[in-house]
């Protein structure tokens, strides 16, 4: 029975080490989840990292988050409808097929059929035509300044896949196939997913000989294997955490600012005292952001004046924060008629919000209620507090939100904070309608840029938020690797290099 | 009734369970004289300071402080009395319901039997967190309809063992003896079934405690659970967790504290036990 | 016990209706997963439009009507996520699932079946006090803790055993004895206090007065007469454990069911959901009718109509 029993343990153990072994270079990244999609009209953020391995795009940003030619070369805007898109000649897909402007074509396509659910969300495009064997036209419903940005979300899948603009995904989840710096071996659903390097990329093969994403649900554990060797990287370090990390011996952290703007949005269309400017206004003297940033965030956020980020197009440096004043907090309460106190319905959900969310947010309700605001915590699981916010729109006057600052432009941010009709917009103000919408359409950056300015200071005037801060990116990477941080805060490891 | 409270005063078990469970009660009772700070108060630049005993620690946070700065000691003082009251009342509510449907199904037998049987099944297949989502969808998340949720999942084990218990009484010849006589049915349950069952209830009510204290843990991690500037237990365990690999007692002590209670609990438990044993009455 | 056994696969049918039924409406409280399918600059249109591709636009009667068509062919429809027929994903988990809980109930019944026996033998002596003192330990000890804590003596700093994941039987070690702790508890305390019981009663003095050995007494008369109450706690907890340790499987990356259940819910993936609860329900089932066929057999006294 022993014998039989390590006859059948033995190769076991042979494959778990040929599986996770640590060969020189290997990449094993111990990841939350990983999306369990692959499609890139279907797959979810978890998944956006393995994607971008596998997929290239038509455009993309380098790690400082400017935009560079991809599978596309060069762009150039022919009319107010029409973006032209060259395509790079010479590009295989992993399983040989050929790019050209006929495959990028099938892509789109796919982009603009309805039944993909992900598909051309704010991205504006209705189609797109063949002009020559490697010249594309994409068309959208306006101009569109943006459109050669949001091409760096267009992944371009390989024409085997992507022929049937209707097909179920179901092909592209069993073996997707890109032109990417990896190639998919294998995937077990739950425990890990698995590249190759494609040797034949045509931005040259990357380094690492595997690349594997295991999936580790739980952070602390993520961070015992990269301290055990277990895993090469992992995306999230705890603050206090970082001295360990740095101290094991086997990796290290690389911290970078995050393009994810943290606040607090305010309801407008909906009974509460929060329509009442005064009571908003003193909501943002009455916090202390400063010191609860110092002590429960360690210091590792950057508080912010609204949501439009530094280094985004028409960031406003000339807009600040209130500034932490409880007496002049609670004069404006007396003067907006609330001399004893005001009740505030609050909700926010534990897995929204990253670090530290929930003490952060009772810190917050402390330093409200010492100015008499009370902040009635209404705790929400995931998925009905993105319900009520984005779908019957039901979640109560003020709510703990985040949004992720995509290519550096203030578009889609704003767009859904503040516009009529935006996600998570609830302010339903015409003038800042129109600001947006002339924004939107606009090929002059510059005008671009001041409306955008512009808007901020009515922001802060209108105390429309509670801004909080944009949280820094601690990785956790291994000694063995030299690794750079995307400002878009994508992991990419296809031209990550060793240390010998 | 006065010789089993003379027989538990003279009950080891049961009073060493006493001395474990009083402190708590007290706390849960007096939670506003007792402790030494009020549970809210934050004073963020002391976050995280390690019980007083530990290198770094404060005299005036004897058992240390949470992710906020708040007292330790304080909040788990207070916790006791939210915590205390959810454990007990969701294995009174649980444990009545599950009785009561157990005996009924064990004693009658047949399609009564068959009926409640499948219905338990009916309650046992569904993923509890479905269950406890949907309730808490319906109604507001909150502190008895969290009580609700764990009673609403927590009755079926009390069921199954009451009912497999009275089915074995069925056979046995006192009861078929009393049932031969004509008596009552109710009569027979509360003479002859209730009696002799019980102590496998009792022993399951008391360890069913801890787990409605752990479970609300569970829950507030999903965002399912009540306030979070409540102060419970498990909320307490459950905010310490992110902590655990660089301090350790945010969640060590109120884990400590579920533990001293789920001691005291089941030793009384089996206290009560011992001197209601209807057999060790001769 | 086999028209018995015939019967009671025959309400095996409509209990499962029964669930798939309130499956389907309790699905529908917990909220629209097209929400949660698109990105956050979805637009309204952008959500009808997904609503619409899944057919969750059309009256809740016609849905219905469509979903115990499906269901009655076992086609549990495929998932919203991955495309993937939703059954054969779930099953795809079973067997970690299996194995981690088929591995915990072992441990927890080799462990608490003979500190319940020695803690009745030895009742109220030093001893038995330390077992019930280890057993409640184990009991109140949050899942979470004790992983981590095993992960950093065992895997961090001793480096005897694999930190996460799944593969060899050393993967399964600290898994399996997290998970084992609370079950072992309830095995333990049950069969003390049925021992006790079971001792206390007429044909166990008849047995001793006869002159029967402790020891005898226990293993003829006692532990047989005990078992019933503990198969029954021990296949309720075992059924609960094949639905998924979520906090053990989180916490050692271990590939099974739990999670997968908790992700298809927190992210409304129902035809995951409604497979999972059928899969669910079947096992419950079955396990129930094995535990009543075993308390049956070896309790002649439990009276079947």
């Amino acid at each position: 029975m022993y014998t039989r029993l390590r006859g059948l343990i033995a190769p076991l153990i042979f494959l778990l080490i040929a599986s996770f072994g640590m060969a020189q270079r290997d990449i094993v990244v111990g990841a939350d989840s990983n999306g369990e999609h692959y499609d890139p009209q279907r797959g979810l953020s978890g998944s956006a990292h393995i994607m971008m391995a596998m997929f290239d795009s038509l455009t993309r940003l380098d790690p400082a988050g400017n935009l560079q030619p991809s599978l596309a070369e060069s762009w150039e805007l022919i009319d107010n409808h029409t973006w032209r898109f060259k395509i790079r000649e010479g590009v295989t897909f992993h399983n040989g097929e050929e790019l050209n402007a006929e495959v990028v074509k099938l892509n789109i396509d796919r982009l603009v059929t309805p039944h993909q659910t992900r598909a051309s969300v704010g991205s504006s495009v209705t189609g797109a035509a063949v002009v020559d064997a490697y010249t594309i036209d994409i068309f959208t419903v306006d101009v569109d300044p943006l459109l050669p940005s949001k091409a760096t979300n267009f992944l371009i899948g390989a024409p085997s896949l992507v022929q049937d603009p209707d097909n179920d995904s179901t092909a592209f989840n069993k073996h997707p196939i890109g032109t990417g710096p990896f190639k998919f071996v294998k995937d077990v659903p739950g425990e890990y997913i698995r590249l190759e390097p494609y040797a034949d990329h045509w931005n040259g093969a990357p380094a690492a000989t595997s690349l594997t994403f295991r999936i580790i649900p739980d952070r602390s554990v993520q961070l015992a294997e990269l301290i055990s060797g277990g895993v090469d990287f992992i995306e999230n370090v705890t603050p206090e955490l970082i001295d360990l990390v740095n101290s094991s011996g086997r990796a290290h952290v690389v911290i970078s600012d995050s393009t994810i703007s943290h606040t607090i949005p305010f309801r407008l269309d909906v009974e509460s005292p929060l329509q009442d400017v005064r009571v908003r206004q003193a909501i943002n003297y009455a916090v202390d952001l400063d010191s609860i940033i110092a002590n429960v965030l360690s210091g590792y956020a950057t508080p912010i004046a609204t949501v439009v980020l530094p280094g985004v197009l028409g960031y406003n440096p000339e807009v600040t924060r209130y500034e932490y004043n409880p007496a002049k907090a609670r004069e404006l309460l007396a003067e907006a008629g609330y001399a004893d106190g005001v009740t505030i319905e609050f909700d926010f959900s534990p897995a929204i919000g990253e670090l530290y969310n929930t003490e952060v947010i009772q810190a917050i309700a402390r330093q409200l209620s010492e100015a008499g605001i009370k902040l009635n915590l209404n705790s929400l699981e995931y998925g009905i507090a993105i319900q009520r916010v984005y779908g019957d729109r039901t979640v109560n006057p003020a709510f703990r939100w985040q949004w992720k600052i995509w290519y550096n432009d203030p578009d889609s941010i704003l767009y859904g904070f503040y516009s009529i009709g935006g996600s998570a917009a609830f302010v339903g103000d015409q003038e800042i309608q129109d600001m947006l919408h002339k924004a939107r359409y606009n090929m002059d950056n510059a005008e671009r840029a001041q409306i955008y300015s512009d808007l901020q200071v009515k922001f802060r005037e209108q105390a429309l938020q509670l801004p909080l801060y944009n949280l820094k990116y601690i990785y956790g990477v291994s000694d063995r690797l030299e690794w750079e941080p995307r400002v878009d805060g994508r992991l990419y490891f296809g031209q990550t290099t060793f240390v010998d | 009734m006065t010789s089993v409270i003379r027989r538990l005063a003279r009950n080891p078990l049961f009073l060493t369970g006493v001395i474990f469970l009083l402190p708590i009660l007290v706390f849960a009772v007096g939670a506003q004289w007792i402790a030494p700070h009020d549970p809210h108060e934050q004073v963020l630049s002391l976050r995280l300071t390690p019980p007083a005993s530990q290198k770094g620690g404060n005299p005036a946070y004897l058992l240390g402080t949470d992710g906020l700065g708040r007292d330790l000691l304080s909040r788990v003082i207070y916790g006791a009395r939210v915590s205390l009251l959810i454990g007990l009342a969701v294995v009174t509510i649980s444990g009545l319901i599950g009785t009561a449907i157990g005996v009924t199904a064990g004693y009658f037998g047949g399609l009564v039997d068959t009926l409640i049987m499948r219905v338990i099944d009916t309650f046992l297949a569904f993923p509890f967190l479905l269950l406890a989502l949907a309730v808490m969808a319906v109604l507001k998340p909150g502190l008895w309809n969290l009580i609700m949720v764990l009673a609403l999942t927590g009755w079926v084990p009390y069921a199954r063992v009451a009912r497999i218990r009275t089915r074995t009484l069925r056979g046995v010849e006192f009861v078929e003896a009393a049932v031969a006589l004509a008596a009552s049915s109710a009569r027979i349950v509360n003479r002859h079934v209730l009696p002799n069952i019980s102590s496998s209830l009792v022993i399951i009510a008391c360890m069913e405690v801890g787990a409605a204290i752990l479970a609300e843990s569970t829950l507030s991690f999903l965002g399912l659970g009540i306030r979070p500037d409540i102060p419970t237990w498990g909320m307490t365990l459950n905010e310490g967790r992110g902590y655990l690999l660089f301090a350790w007692w945010p969640t060590t002590i109120p884990g400590i504290f579920i533990l001293l209670t789920v001691f005291g609990i089941n030793m009384v438990g089996d206290g009560i036990r011992d001197a209601t044993d209807p057999r060790s009455r001769h | 016990m086999i028209p018995y056994v015939a019967r009671r696969l025959l309400m095996v049918f409509p209990t499962l209706v029964g669930v798939m039924l309130i499956v389907f409406f309790l699905t529908f409280t917990i909220g629209n997963p097209a929400v949660l399918l698109v990105p956050a600059e979805a637009e309204p249109a952008d959500i009808a439009r997904v609503e619409a591709a899944l057919g969750l636009d059309q009256p809740i009667p016609v849905q219905f009507a469509k979903y115990l068509g499906r269901i009655v062919r076992l086609d549990f429809g495929t998932s919203f996520y991955s495309d993937g027929p939703a059954m054969q994903l779930v099953l795809s988990r079973l067997p970690a699932t299996l194995q981690l809980s088929l591995a915990a109930a072992v441990i927890a019944v080799m462990i608490g079946v003979p500190a319940g026996l020695f803690g009745a033998l030895w009742r109220g002596r030093a001893a038995d006090m330390f077992l019930s003192a280890s057993v409640l330990f184990g009991m109140s000890i949050p899942n979470f803790w004790l992983g981590l804590v095993l992960i950093i003596f065992f895997g961090v700093q001793l480096k005897l055993l694999p930190i996460s994941g799944m593969g060899t039987i050393k993967h399964l070690v600290l898994p399996s004895i997290t998970l084992a702790t609370g079950m072992l508890a309830s095995i333990a305390r049950l069969i003390r206090n049925d021992l006790l019981d079971v001792l206390g009663a007429d044909f166990i003095r008849t047995a001793q007065a006869k002159g029967v050995g402790r020891a005898a007494v226990f293993v003829r008369h006692a532990l047989k007469n005990s078992l019933s109450p503990v198969i029954t706690l021990v296949g309720l907890q075992l059924g609960a454990l094949l639905g998924g340790a979520i906090v053990t499987e989180s916490v050692f990356a271990w590939p099974g069911v739990g999670r997968f259940i908790l992700q298809s819910i927190e992210r409304r993936d129902y035809p995951v959901v409604q497979a999972a609860t059928f899969v669910l329900a079947v096992i419950f089932i079955l396990t129930n009718l094995v535990i009543d066929v075993i308390c049956a057999r070896l309790d002649p006294r439990i009276v079947y109509d």
